[in-house]
Parts: C-alpha cells; sequence; structure tokens
C-alpha cells in the first residue's frame, strides 16, 4: 500500500507549523504577530496559503493514486482453497488463538455464534492478510 | 481557536478541501484498509486486522449513505481501537443518550468527524439562514450521508442553540441539544398534542416542507415554555426495521436566544 515518501517529510514540517499555531491560544498568536509586525488579516491569509499550497496538492495526488490502486485491487480476482464449514471453524479458532493481538469489531452485530457463511469470511480476510494455515488442523 | 481532531487533520494531510474530496475508500486504503461489500448476516459492518493491515466489510444493502457511515465508524476503530476486539450490538449504536459503550461513540465520533469534518460542515451550514430539515437535507446531500447523520452532525457542530429530538410510539427516545443548549431545557418525555408528532408517527398527516413557528410549550415542560416560541421541523425517520420502528425527528432552533435567559438569570450569570 502507499509508502512514505518526500511527502511525509514535507507533511512533517507543515504539521510541525501547524500544530504550533493551533496550538496557540489567540493571545499567544496576536503577541507573536505583533512582535514580527504582521498583521492579524495577513496571518489569516499565509495559514490560508500554506494549507492550500505544496501540502495540499501533494495530499490530493497521495489520494488519487490511493484510487488508482483501490481499482487496481479490485480487478484483481482472489480465490482460496475450498474448504469444509468444519475445517473453517477450526481454522478460525486456531487464529484466535494464536493471533491475540488481532483486531476485530462488527456493527450491529446480532448477538450468538458465527455462522458458517461468517466463518468462511473471517477465513478469507486472515488468509488475505497473510495469515498462513499451512499447517494441517484436525477437524 | 479549536483544535483539529485526529480525523479532520487526516483528511487535511490528504488535501481534502470539498466534501466531494472524502474518497472513503481511498482514504482507508492509505491506511492500510481495504473495503469490500457483500451481503452480511450477522452484522451490518466488520473490521478485522493483522499488524498493520486491516479489511474492513459493508453491507450496502441499507443504502449507500449508511454504508458510508458504517464504512467511517469501521475507520475510526481502526485508527482508535487497534489490536482490539470489539462487538458492536444495535443498542450501542443508538444509545445517543450516553447509553452506549465508550468505544463505539468513539468510533461514531471519528466517523462523523472524517464523513462531515466540521472545518467543511461549518461554512456550508452557516449558508443556510433559516436552519431546518431542509438546510440538513442539503448538507446530506453535499457530504453523501444520511438525514440522521447530518442532522446530528448540525446540532454537534453548531455554535448556536439548536436541538434535534427523536420520538417513537412510546414517546421521546433520545435528543441532542447543540453545545450552547442549556440542560435546564430538556424536551419532555411524551408526545405534546401541539407538537404534531403523533399525527406525523401515525400516518395522519405528512411532514412540513419547511419549519414552522410553535408555542415552545409543545416540546418543552419548562415553567417559562408558554413565553416563547420555537422554530419546529418535524420528519418521519424510519429505522430499518419498517413500519413498526417509524420515527419522528423534530428539529428545533429558539425564535430569539433570550427563551435562555432565565436560566441564565438563575445560574447567576
Amino acid at each position: 500500500m502507499t509508502k512514505k515518501s518526500k511527502r511525509d517529510e514535507l507533511f512533517d514540517l507543515a504539521d510541525n507549523v501547524v500544530d504550533t499555531i493551533l496550538n496557540m491560544s489567540d493571545e499567544e498568536l496576536d503577541a507573536e504577530l505583533e512582535r514580527e509586525g504582521i498583521a492579524p488579516e495577513d496571518a489569516v491569509k499565509a495559514f490560508d496559503s500554506l494549507v492550500d499550497s505544496a501540502r495540499m496538492k501533494a495530499g490530493q495526488k497521495s489520494l488519487l493514486r490511493a484510487r488508482v490502486e483501490v481499482d487496481a485491487d479490485k480487478r484483481s480476482a482472489r480465490s482460496g482453497r475450498p474448504r469444509s464449514a468444519a475445517e473453517a471453524l477450526a481454522l478460525v479458532e486456531r487464529a484466535a488463538k494464536e493471533l491475540p493481538q488481532m483486531t476485530q469489531a462488527a456493527r450491529n452485530a446480532k448477538s450468538g455464534a458465527m455462522s458458517d457463511s461468517d466463518v468462511f469470511d473471517l477465513l478469507e480476510d486472515l488468509e488475505e492478510l497473510g495469515f498462513s494455515f499451512d499447517r494441517d488442523v484436525e477437524t | 481557536m479549536r483544535r483539529l481532531s485526529h480525523a479532520e487533520q487526516y483528511l487535511i494531510g490528504y488535501g481534502v478541501t470539498k466534501p466531494r474530496h472524502i474518497d472513503l475508500e481511498a482514504l482507508a486504503w492509505t491506511m492500510g484498509a481495504k473495503v469490500k461489500y457483500k451481503r452480511l448476516s450477522s452484522c451490518e459492518a466488520k473490521i478485522t486486522g493483522l499488524g498493520d493491515r486491516a479489511i474492513i466489510t459493508i453491507d450496502d444493502s441499507f443504502g449507500e449513505r449508511r454504508a458510508r457511515f458504517s464504512l467511517s465508524h469501521e475507520i475510526g476503530h481502526w485508527q482508535r481501537h487497534r489490536n482490539q476486539i470489539l462487538s458492536c450490538s444495535k443498542q450501542d449504536i443508538g444509545g445517543v443518550n450516553g447509553k452506549g459503550a465508550h468505544k463505539e461513540r468513539e468510533a461514531d465520533r471519528y466517523a462523523a468527524d472524517f464523513m462531515m469534518p466540521a472545518y467543511l460542515y461549518r461554512p456550508l451550514m452557516r449558508e443556510f439562514k433559516r436552519p431546518s430539515f431542509k438546510s440538513i437535507d442539503a448538507l446530506a446531500q453535499e457530504f453523501q450521508a444520511s438525514r440522521k447523520a447530518s442532522a446530528l452532525r448540525y446540532v454537534d457542530v453548531d455554535r448556536s442553540e439548536s436541538m434535534l429530538i427523536c420520538f417513537g410510539p412510546n414517546g421521546r427516545k433520545w435528543y441532542r441539544g447543540s453545545k450552547d443548549w442549556p440542560d435546564e431545557w430538556a424536551p419532555k418525555r411524551d408526545h405534546d398534542p401541539d407538537s404534531g408528532v403523533m399525527e406525523l408517527l401515525f400516518g395522519k398527516t405528512t411532514p412540513g416542507a419547511d419549519r414552522s413557528l410553535v408555542p415552545a410549550s409543545a416540546f418543552f415542560g419548562r415553567y417559562s415554555a408558554e413565553n416563547h416560541n420555537v422554530y419546529a421541523h418535524s420528519v418521519i425517520s424510519r429505522s430499518r426495521g419498517g413500519q413498526t420502528d417509524a420515527e419522528v425527528m423534530t428539529f428545533i432552533v429558539p425564535q430569539s436566544s433570550a427563551m435562555f435567559d432565565d436560566v441564565y438569570t438563575s445560574r447567576g450569570w
């Protein structure tokens, strides 16, 4: 997926500037501007300009690239090895034991045991995420 | 000066300056999360993650806009609750009065920030001089959000006084006021005949095209309510259960903020 690039370095620099400004109180900001001899209206324009400039354009370009990658990924079909429901359940239970740090959440979830289709879905997701089920499982 | 939320900072990092820039799938991809769409038998949306990669699956049979909120909600989990195992029941999701689990509310807040960032939502809402469901629906269209999500967002980011009340057949289900709406002005628990809510709930009338001026006492039991008016706009909001889950959402703004003077006087302000 998207790798770190020069864009990230640019972001770090811009983030520091933006964070510093956002963390200042109105009074601190006014005092700073007065010390620098900058009118508040000009500072607002300069801030807008900063936000609208290279950082924004780099971000938009990066997001467009992500969209291209998403579309390319959708075109690449995947098919896992066919398994029985019992075998799939055993594999998912094994994964749950071996992966205590797994992230899982379900919205508007119904209570009760997982259906066969839930189990197959989870197995497919775990395989796609790189979990290896190569070892034999007793079913 | 308001500090940008994590979601808003993320969007700005990707140059999001217009609602149409919020490409949720592409944004999820930049976080290492791939999005799939399929019918789900046991939930509406889910996320499975390993390390720094995840797969989010969304059931979009409930409508595109609701699917967008579900996707944003799962993105919220990915950004906030990585390496945790959670399950969100319908009660958690609907618990807008504070009954929902903390992490579900956190994911919902992240979702609202991500789909309708205040730095884009607030300037657009200011363009509407007479707030009502007409403006809420226009904003929902702009951000491709559901009416309910847009209405909740409206009161959440509103810097003046507004309130959203949801009624079911048994009375008030939940309500949410904007930050400046005083707690002392809580809405009535039961339907008041002057509110017109019962007629809407049971199909005896149709929703008005725009807000109307009604006595505040139609919605509020506070002793001074009879002396004030509010602009109210009620619409039917059927939840996914169909006719039996009929709800009415009412959006309210005071005719004058003087309505709250007695509160501030009693607080000694």
